[in-house]
């Protein structure tokens, strides 16, 4: 007995910590120094743009030590510059006077080696980000670090413009480029359709009661999808696009129901007080979601089809914003006038707080989950922050005017 | 001793079976059907470079209009609320009272009344829009119960915080006025 008793104690010495490790060892990060093709640099509006665009895609991929400096030089020329040698990778890049095309190089200086050397182009110039965006992205796989494919996907938010009026915008990640796709009237919650972007839901309260609407942003058409009296919200979309969370209220009562495209509604949550904001979570059998039925806003969890509703272990008592990716959730936390972003999960206790300061809300993990995306509120103006979960390098791209009412990418 | 050593025993083994396993997101496995795939309207290259426009064109922008009419209505008033509730206390009955005199005349001449929810600026908005909801139901029913109207002549919408009364500053009093309900009259 006494053996068993100090097998197990020392057992304990060497037991796993309870915490989820989300901070990935980045040993050391790989020195880029980025040069503009002489003949072709300054040549159009957007040629000083692009280079911040690079700078600042490569630092938030967490992957690089990024030389600010601006170098010109011969696109051509196989010639590095003394200065350089000492760099691992030389980004060059050619950027058309049309601003619609993008041609780049990935050097290795330690042998002169091309990796990579591919030419981008764009249907509109004023889309010119997204050139390096791509360009990054590629860069990064050829390099075989892990996977930063959010950085190219398209923002959709909806802002108040005024008293009873909002838009809705389309945007990369940045800002640098940004449209409004939906003016006129209260036009709030859009929510892609499909992984791919090519159509969005959002909510009109132009009608006399609030509607639900799929724009297909390749044809144009607009869909009516569903109206309810009170409040209408799609709050989460399918992998497969097939079904949708919404936030409905066909008796003045707010709940959860699954829509299931070319089959209808089924309610999820029956509760007399407040039921929103869900989300899928796992394989998409199970919705986390946002209830007042402990007196405050908190987070809970369900299996769909089935009436037993978890708290789902959360830091503070005050939480209405949350969203899921595999079984981790964000979620906002009111903490006296700040609003602050935590991580966490819904089968442990783990707990990391992301934002420290001002009014955070709004969180969404990135596609692939590294990623995380917020709206920060420091008196009446909005921007929009991205913190990398690993390598916790983060960015704050400022809002020009307006209120974001929701975002999603 | 021997009690001793078996209580240790059996909270060693209930310390060890308690430690959650360690997992690290990087190592997490992602759907891999769950990544994007860029559309553009030309996937192989143009003239050696790759289109990465998920547009084929310039994007459209659709502009709505409501599509219908509000009546002014004069002599009704809002209803406020505290922060986070949406009962309608005893005080406030008078108004409520006072208020379906004047809707009821409206309803005979044919009009519905839409009562609307409204919120203050914190919280979320989704959130907030479920609050204001909760406020324009609990109206109805008290425009119903203690002011004699037929439920069926009310629509109720939640306004979350898109419609702020008081935009002056972020003061307690300020945040006040946007906790409410608006009766509105419309054809």
């Amino acid at each position: 007995m006494r053996l068993i008793l100090f097998f197990l104690l020392t057992l304990n010495l060497f037991a796993v910590d309870a915490e989820l490790t989300i901070e990935k060892d980045v040993a050391s990060k790989a020195s880029i120094s980025i040069i503009e093709d002489e003949n072709s640099a300054g040549s159009s509006k957007f040629h000083p743009k692009m280079f911040h665009l690079l700078i600042n895609d490569l630092k938030i991929s967490g992957h690089f030590n990024v030389d600010t400096n601006y170098h010109k030089g011969s696109f051509e020329n196989v010639m590095i510059a003394p200065e350089l040698h000492d760099r691992e990778y030389l980004l060059k890049y050619s950027y058309a006077p049309t601003g619609d095309k993008l041609n780049i190089k990935l050097i290795q200086t330690i042998d002169n080696t091309i990796l990579l050397q591919k030419g981008y182009s764009i249907n509109s110039a004023e889309r010119y980000p997204f050139l390096a965006h791509n360009a990054i992205v590629d860069i990064n796989n050829i390099l075989n670090y892990e996977d930063i494919s959010w950085m190219k996907r398209h923002l959709i938010f909806s802002k108040y413009t005024a008293s009873r009026k909002s838009e809705i915008w389309v945007a990369d990640y940045t800002l640098s480029f940004a449209t409004v796709i939906i003016r006129g009237g209260l036009n709030l919650f859009p929510k892609w359709a499909n992984q791919n972007q090519t159509a969005f839901y959002y909510t009109s309260y132009n009608n006399l009661l609030p509607t639900l609407y799929r724009i297909d942003m390749k044809t144009g058409n607009k869909t009516k999808i569903i109206s309810s009296e009170g409040m209408l919200v799609c709050s989460d979309v399918s992998h497969n696009g097939k079904r949708l969370l919404l936030t409905m209220a066909p008796n003045g009562q707010t709940d959860i129901y699954e829509y299931t495209i070319g089959k209808g509604t089924k309610r999820l949550t029956r509760f007399g007080g407040i039921d929103v904001n869900a989300k899928y979570i796992g394989d998409e059998s199970r919705i986390v979601f946002v209830s007042n039925r402990m007196g405050r806003p908190n987070i809970y969890t369900k299996a769909i089809g089935s009436n037993d509703v978890s708290k789902v272990p959360q830091y503070g008592n005050n939480n209405s914003s949350c969203d899921a990716f595999e079984q981790y959730i964000l979620y906002s936390v009111k903490e006296g006038k700040a609003v602050n972003i935590y991580l966490g999960s819904i089968y442990s206790s783990y707990i990391r707080p992301l934002t420290s300061n001002g009014i955070n809300q709004l969180p969404r993990f990135s596609n692939n989950g590294r990623v995380v995306l917020y709206i920060k509120t420091i008196g009446r103006k909005n921007s929009i922050g991205y913190i990398n979960l690993a390598t916790k390098d983060s960015a704050l791209y400022p809002m020009i005017n307006g209120k974001i009412q929701s975002i999603d990418w | 001793m021997k009690k001793t050593l078996y209580i240790m025993t059996i909270l060693s083994i209930l310390l060890i079976s308690g430690c959650a396993q360690k997992k690290e997101l990087s190592n997490i496995e992602v759907d891999d059907k769950g990544l994007p795939e860029t559309l553009t309207n030309d996937t192989t290259t143009n003239n050696g470079y790759e289109n990465v426009d998920l547009y084929s064109q310039n994007s459209s922008t659709y502009t709505q209009n409501n599509s219908y009419d509000t009546i002014a209505n004069g002599g009704i008033q809002n209803i406020y609320f505290d922060v986070d509730q949406y009962i309608i206390t005893p005080e406030k009955l008078p108004i409520i009272i006072n208020n379906a005199k004047i809707l009821k005349q409206a309803i005979q001449s044919g009009s519905k009344i839409k009562i609307e929810g409204h919120c203050d600026a914190t919280g979320t908005d989704e959130y907030n829009y479920a609050l204001g909801l909760k406020r324009a139901k609990a109206t109805k029913e008290a425009l119903v119960s203690s002011g004699g109207i037929n439920p069926s002549n009310i629509i109720i919408v939640s306004m979350g915080e898109s419609s702020p009364a008081c935009t002056t500053d972020y003061s307690s009093a300020c945040l006040a006025k946007n906790r409410r309900v608006e009766f509105k009259i419309i054809r």
